[in-house]
């Protein structure tokens, strides 16, 4: 039915001026008929006819409890909003936080998909331009624009990535090696850091001073040949759609990818510093060679004995092939045996 | 839309039929889905065996079939409910002997002794298996259950499905008729399983279903007005004996005659082997409808002897022809007892595993021959109708019982319908339908309409009642004014679907006093009104100037 059908005309000459309505005749009657107890618009029908609602009762009650379900959203946000972030422009939108502006900046990378789409409609609910134009407040949309775009990055899988793996607010740096402190409270948090650049998962964690050695070098090995989706679009200085020229187009691309590949090389060997940093640090390590030693002296040791033991076994053959038995019976002899023994 | 994975009530939706079942959930992403049995099957093959120590169900239970048929009971889902007298005639031979137990129907079979187990512990003993797959299958315990039920179930049939049904460990949350079910798996389920958009009439998305289920040992043909997503079935066709199964015996005699001209021996008395037959054509049937040509092989048939055959589809196509006249014959009767042709018919909706015979899908087709019309059988067939329940499931498990026993009361469900369209007719003389016939009441719609003419200061506004019309009727009264003769010889006429027209005045009202604008500017917003007393209210709004009159029209009061 297309809208055009939509259309009236004038009242015929007929028309009394004065005249508002006329009624004719009122519609017949029907059959009364089952309805199918399914589907949503059941569910609002039995919901008006329960109560005994009007259509335009339990729209206004709908329309409350909608509203206050808002509301109850916008006061579940608890991170404050700073005057700084609310007047960002979002033309800058690259250098933009984009979990502080839904008020994640405590989850980050951490954030899962559905708590950003309930900051996002807590954020929009609360900031949506209509809502300050009716509240007299200026007209302003430019963090409405910040949210929008924080969105758009966030919940969007590949452009997300892009963003988390050159987050500023997470620090890449690798601690001094000279650093003092409790190894396993300063390297923990650091690879579970870096972890959430694995592609691979779940990805080994650092463990504390009592981890196995087999673990342990379980750990060691899974990060040396770490596999990491981290990548540096976000960076790009410039964009390819600035151009429509094909060769600058190509140019720019070029230039980025280089970049990019600059990039991704560095932050390899980063984490390739701090693997080794960490291995070289590591108590276990330490301990795992101390307890080798010890093990191999041990059994060097055990070895030296059960040589001995063997010699003492030929030299005890021979003790009693040369003395009668009884001669063991008295406690002189046994004494006298003892001493040869030892 | 909740998942019934995702929070603590986890509710299937569940299609027991004659001859298979079917169990789905609602995913994480919203789509509907079906569960496989330990055995990998999603069709779950509606049988309870016995053997020696164990009670087997479903697929194991059908392998039983070969070899220890008196101990496997099949076919038991429609006699839930039923006295021994109701379905002695009609109880399958050659598997589990139907007795009677105080009256009731029950089954007698050797399990640590003879026993006899009634129609009700059988449905137990099977649905407790389903509760037990579908846990298997999620990991979790299941809670609750919606269930599709025939529309021909009697009363004492759904408690007693119901009853067998909690005693197997599951709530009922509501019990909902097979083809409803199909038609809201469509509703709900197209968007969120196939990604795309459900192509709607309207706005208010009104369409008259026929839901065509040709299940095992039926075909049941629906007919359903849809009205702004309430659901009214206005008629249902039961043609018992023309399932699939009918089609398993077409095979089964061609077959029959084939052993016997190639080794003498006559097996349509042989109740065992029968089975067997019956057993491996339904399988040769399956095959046709992928295939051109399908083998059947049963193991030492009779005496000994093997079978093995061939048959192409042409030749079961031939075979059947009768068989798919019938089918068809049912679907126009449905028609016919609620007035309606093939071409008023908006979407027809598959479902029932033999649905997927192709030639009866081309024959369909052909009924419904008004392009307008969809055919629609997007779903799995067998799956369809578990898929509406568990939407449905997913949509009240959050309700207590209390409320979904007051909704589904009949008190609640039984409401007057309208029985004429409501209608304006526009500036160009052309009957616009606001609210169709057989929308039930009360109701409540909204229309934009604008202005015809520029500087259009008065809008007339006139309701009507209107009727159906053949468009070929009014296309001929036309032709005969013309006279003029001009026969379109050879061409294909496709029967174009009826369409209202004005009938009987209502009322007329004129909105003054509007402000001057162009063409298709000004915003006329009506709303409509309908209660359950055929009391009739009618706003008109402009929304600039807010200028507004409303009128109410009394129910006929005779
Ligand atoms: N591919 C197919 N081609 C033809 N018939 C089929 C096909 N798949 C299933 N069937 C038939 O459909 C019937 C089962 O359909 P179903 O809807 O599950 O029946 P019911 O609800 O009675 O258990 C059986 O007769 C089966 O042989
Ligand atoms: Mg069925």
């Amino acid at each position: 039915m297309s809208q055009t059908q939509f259309v009236l005309g004038v009242p015929p000459p007929t028309w009394n001026d004065g005249e508002e309505f006329r009624i004719h005749c009122g519609i017949s009657d029907g059959l009364t008929r089952n309805i199918e107890p399914i589907g949503n618009q059941f569910l609002a029908y039995v919901r008006r006819k329960l109560n005994n609602y009007s259509f335009s009762d339990d729209e206004r009650i709908q329309a409350e409890a909608a509203t206050e379900q808002a509301e109850e959203i916008i006061l579940e946000d608890s991170e404050e909003e700073t005057s700084e972030l609310l007047n960002r422009d979002p033309k800058d939108w690259k250098e933009q936080d984009h979990y502080a502006v839904l008020g994640l900046s405590k989850y980050r990378w951490k954030a899962t998909e559905e708590q950003i789409k309930h900051a996002h409609r807590r954020k929009v609910l609360k900031h949506h331009p209509d809502k300050k134009a009716s509240s007299g407040d200026t007209n302003d949309d430019a963090f409405f624009k910040c949210i929008q775009k924080a969105h758009e990055v966030l919940s969007d899988p590949v452009k997300r990535r892009q963003f988390d793996s050159v987050d500023d607010a997470i620090d890449d740096e690798v601690p001094s090696s000279k650093a003092k402190g409790d190894f396993f409270k300063t390297y923990g948090p650091i690879f579970e850091r870096e972890a959430r650049f694995s592609n691979k998962t779940p990805v080994p964690m650092l463990g504390d001073i009592n981890t196995s050695k087999p673990e342990v070098e379980a750990f060691y090995d899974f990060w040396y040949n770490f596999d990491s989706w981290r990548s540096f679009e976000y960076l790009d200085k410039e964009d390819t759609d600035s151009t429509d020229n094909r060769d600058d187009k190509r140019y720019i691309e070029k230039k980025n990818k280089a970049e990019r590949a600059k990039r991704k090389k560095e932050d390899n060997i980063r984490r390739g510093k701090l693997i080794d940093q960490a291995l070289s640090l590591d108590p276990r390590i330490l301990k795992f060679k101390q307890e080798e030693k010890a093990a191999k002296e041990a059994k060097k040791r055990e070895k030296e004995d059960a040589a001995k033991r063997a010699e003492e076994e030929t030299r005890k053959v021979l003790l009693i092939k040369h003395f009668p038995l009884h001669y063991f019976s008295s406690s002189f002899h046994s004494r006298l045996v003892a001493q040869m023994l030892l | 839309m909740p998942s019934a994975t995702d929070s603590k009530h986890v509710i299937i939706g569940l299609r027991i039929g004659q001859s298979y079942s079917s169990i789905a959930i609602i995913n994480k992403d919203g789509r509907a889905d079906c569960i496989a049995n330990e055995d990998g099957e999603r069709q779950i093959p509606t049988m309870v065996a016995f053997s020696g120590e164990e009670e087997l169900t479903g697929t194991q239970a059908r392998v039983q079939l070969l070899s220890n048929a008196k101990n496997t009971i099949t076919q038991f889902r429609n006699f839930i409910g039923k006295s021994y007298e109701e379905c002695k005639s009609i109880a399958n031979a050659g598997t589990a002997q139907l007795v009677d137990k105080d009256g009731q129907a029950a089954y007698k079979v050797e399990f640590k002794g003879e026993t006899i187990v009634t129609v009700q512990e059988v449905c137990t003993k099977y649905i407790t298996s389903l509760r037990e797959s579908a846990e298997n299958f999620l990991g979790q315990s299941v809670t609750g259950t919606v269930l599709a039920i025939p529309t021909y179930f009697t009363e004492e049939q759904k408690d007693s499905l119901k009853i067998a049904t909690e005693k197997a460990g599951l709530r009922v949350l509501q019990l909902i008729n097979e083809p409803s079910a199909a038609a809201l798996a469509y509703e709900l389920g197209y968007v969120a399983n196939s990604g795309q958009k459900l192509m709607t009439v309207n706005k208010y998305d009104d369409r008259t279903d026929v839901i065509v289920d040709l299940g095992s040992d039926s075909l049941d043909v629906s007919v359903m007005s849809v009205r702004s997503g309430m659901y009214t079935v206005l008629g249902t066709t039961h043609g018992p004996d023309l399932g699939g199964a009918a089609f398993d015996e077409l095979l089964v005699k061609h077959f029959a005659s084939e052993f016997k001209r190639k080794t003498k021996i006559d097996i349509m008395d042989n109740k065992r082997a029968l089975v067997k037959l019956r057993n491996a054509v339904e399988i040769t049937k399956k095959t046709l409808s992928s295939n051109s040509t399908a083998p059947c092989s049963v193991e030492s048939l009779a005496e000994g002897i093997d079978f093995h055959g061939n048959i192409n589809r042409t030749r079961f196509e031939i075979m059947a022809n009768k068989l798919f006249s019938k089918n068809l014959e049912i679907i126009s009767e449905a028609l016919k007892e609620n007035g309606l042709e093939p071409q008023s018919i908006d979407e027809v909706i598959l479902c029932g595993g033999a649905s997927r015979i192709p030639k009866l899908q081309s024959k369909i087709r052909e009924m419904f021959v008004n392009p307008s019309t969809l055919i629609r059988q997007d779903f799995e067939p067998e799956e369809v109708v578990a898929y509406g329940c568990a939407f449905q499931g997913s949509l009240i498990s959050n309700y207590a019982d209390t409320l979904i026993n007051d909704s589904i009361n009949s008190s609640t469900t039984f409401t007057p319908h309208l029985l004429k369209s409501i209608g304006i007719v526009n500036a160009k003389q052309e009957f616009i339908t606001l609210i169709p016939e057989n929308t039930p009441l009360p109701v409540r719609r909204n229309f934009t309409f604008s202005n015809y003419l520029e500087n259009q200061k008065e809008i007339y506004i006139t309701i009507w009642e209107g009727v159906q019309k053949h468009q070929e009727d009014e296309k001929k009264a036309e032709e005969e004014k013309n006279d003029e003769k001009e026969e379109g010889e050879g061409e294909i006429k496709i029967p174009q679907r009826p369409i209202n027209v004005p009938d009987k005045l209502l009322a007329e009202m004129v909105l003054k006093n509007l402000p001057e604008k162009k063409t298709n500017e000004l915003k006329i917003d009506i709303t409509i009104e309908v209660n359950i007393d055929n009391k009739c209210i009618i706003m008109a709004k402009e929304i600039a100037t807010d200028k507004k009159l409303e009128i109410v029209i009394e129910g006929n009061t005779k």
